[in-house]
């Protein structure tokens, strides 16, 4: 314990929440900076820009985004959420090797990822001013947390597999019950004044086959902890599981990875929990 | 042969939209003789409402959202002992007409000095951004920037009176009100302190923002 920053113990001891997922009562995560504290200076002003490419990523990285998402729509309160992928939680963890690149990837290449996939756009350089600014933001909310330990809350929570396989049938009860109202029901969201209000969950706006969300078990996971709203763990598991199979058993932007045919790509790159490639309801999914 | 099929049936709606708003400016104007009160009594005929009386605003609404609260004001879903008796002595199509005619009225802005600044800043941040730590979210989450509503379901917050404003979410919190679609509202306010409903009622009141078309 000695290791840890004393500020960084006293602020995680302070928060103690309860998830209702069924393992520890209580788990305690870190407490990131408070916007307030932010500082008035050269420094703060780029964690403000960082902070602002993040919540309004339409406004502020336009020319690197390809669909109506904005970075908070999957990590939500402005990234410092636990249990919905907060920037404090990865921000240790970088860099790391990864599976998805078969490389070891910085934290500016990971977030490449991101606008290439969650986004359906183009990276940014690793210079830019945008990642300069989203790299500021991740600092600066970390500060206080260890490198390379796996903090509590740091990604979305791993469901146990479903008792039963998840069905469209089922998720889309679930769907029209609790996300239809938000969502729409042809899953395209909900804008005011051209600003996304409610993410597009599939269709052309949406993430594209190659972001991380598409999996079925990411998903559940993320909609079992955060989803509908502020209602985080309302719905059971299995719910979730059907919910997610449901909404990522739909069409949306095609993978910018594939090289060859669907198959060849399903089978190089799709060898995971995911609807790709398959024919469901009438639609070979891969195809934008 | 279906482009003059559209035609026609584009006319005939304007024609059922404008008798309903004709029907529904006479119930506003005059009430009906089942017990409903003329509703530009407290709302006024403009829809622009009392703020400092806590009448809402109903110019604008949604004609959906409009019906909906008036059904449940009859039901006592939305429970509030000045509409509770109007709204029982509304018919169905009274209650059409009556969502039909506010509905079309031009929002009118509407805007509140704040009482202090500790409590202007508390407030707009939480509008803003929520108050995650104990699950609230940001209003602007699902009423849109500026809390100008959207669609049939999240009204505009924008626009309306403080004293309104605090009312629905300490209702909300108690539990007199609990008309919301998957207990969106009840579930956050019951979150928040009355200091916070004040603060955050009283931000939204210093506003002022119109909706316009919505485009993708």
């Amino acid at each position: 314990m000695k290791l840890l920053p004393l500020h960084f113990i006293l602020l995680a001891s302070t928060l103690a929440l309860s998830l209702n997922l069924g393992q520890a009562a209580t788990v305690k995560y870190f407490q990131p900076p408070l916007e307030k504290d932010i500082p008035d200076n050269d420094f703060g002003k780029l964690v403000k820009l960082g902070r602002d490419v993040f919540i309004d990523t339409q406004t502020h990285a336009k020319a690197y985004v390809g669909n109506s998402l904005n970075c908070v729509n999957c990590h939500l309160d402005a990234g410092r959420l636990p249990n919905s992928a907060p920037l404090w939680g990865a921000y240790g963890m970088y860099p790391a090797y990864r599976t998805k690149t078969k490389k070891v990837d910085t934290l500016e290449n990971r977030m490449q990822g991101c606008f290439m996939y969650s986004m359906n756009g183009k990276a940014p350089a690793v210079d830019a001013p945008e990642m300069k600014a989203l790299v500021v933001y991740m600092y600066w909310m970390s500060t206080g947390t260890p490198v390379g330990v796996p903090l509590p809350g740091r990604v979305y929570p791993v469901l146990k597999k479903p008792k039963r396989a998840p069905n469209w049938d089922a998720g889309e009860v679930v769907y029209q019950k609790n996300c239809m109202i938000c969502h729409g029901q042809d899953g395209s969201g909900q804008y005011v004044k051209g600003k996304t209000v409610f993410p597009p969950l599939w269709g052309k706006d949406s993430f594209n086959w190659g972001a991380g969300m598409h999996r079925i078990n990411t998903a559940a996971g993320f909609i079992q902890a955060n989803m509908p709203l502020a209602q985080g763990g309302k719905l059971s598991d299995q719910d979730a599981w059907d919910v997610a199979y449901f909404i990522n058993s739909h069409p949306r932007p095609a993978d910018p990875r594939q090289k060859g045919t669907l198959e060849e790509a399903k089978k190089q790159l799709h060898d995971e929990d995911c609807s790709y490639g398959l024919e469901i309801h009438g639609e070979k999914l891969g195809h934008q | 042969m279906i482009r003059l099929f559209l035609f026609f049936s584009t006319i005939c709606s304007i024609a059922y939209a404008d008798s309903s708003v004709e029907a529904g400016k006479k119930i506003v104007m005059n009430g009906n003789d089942k017990g409903a009160l003329a509703c530009m009594t407290c709302h006024m005929q403009n829809g622009e409402g009392m703020q400092e009386s806590g009448f809402p605003q109903l110019a604008g609404l949604h004609a959906g959202y409009i019906s909906k609260q008036l059904k449940d004001l009859q039901s006592k879903k939305r429970i509030n002992d000045v509409m509770n008796p109007i709204a029982k002595g509304l018919t169905e199509a009274d209650i059409v007409s009556v969502a039909a005619y506010y509905s079309q009225l031009p929002i009118i802005s509407k805007v509140e000095q704040s009482s202090s600044a500790k409590k202007f800043l508390e407030g707009k941040l939480i509008a803003e951004r929520g108050i995650w730590s104990k699950g609230v979210p940001a209003c602007y989450a699902c009423h849109g920037p500026n809390a100008v509503g959207v669609g049939e379901a999240f009204p505009p917050l924008v626009n309306q009176g403080k004293i309104y404003l605090t009312s629905q979410l300490l209702a909300w919190k108690k539990g007199t009100r609990k008309n919301d679609p998957a207990f969106l509202m009840s579930t956050i306010a019951k979150k928040l302190t009355k200091l916070e409903i004040e603060a955050v009622s009283e931000y939204l009141s210093t506003l002022t923002d119109i909706k316009t078309a919505e485009v993708k």
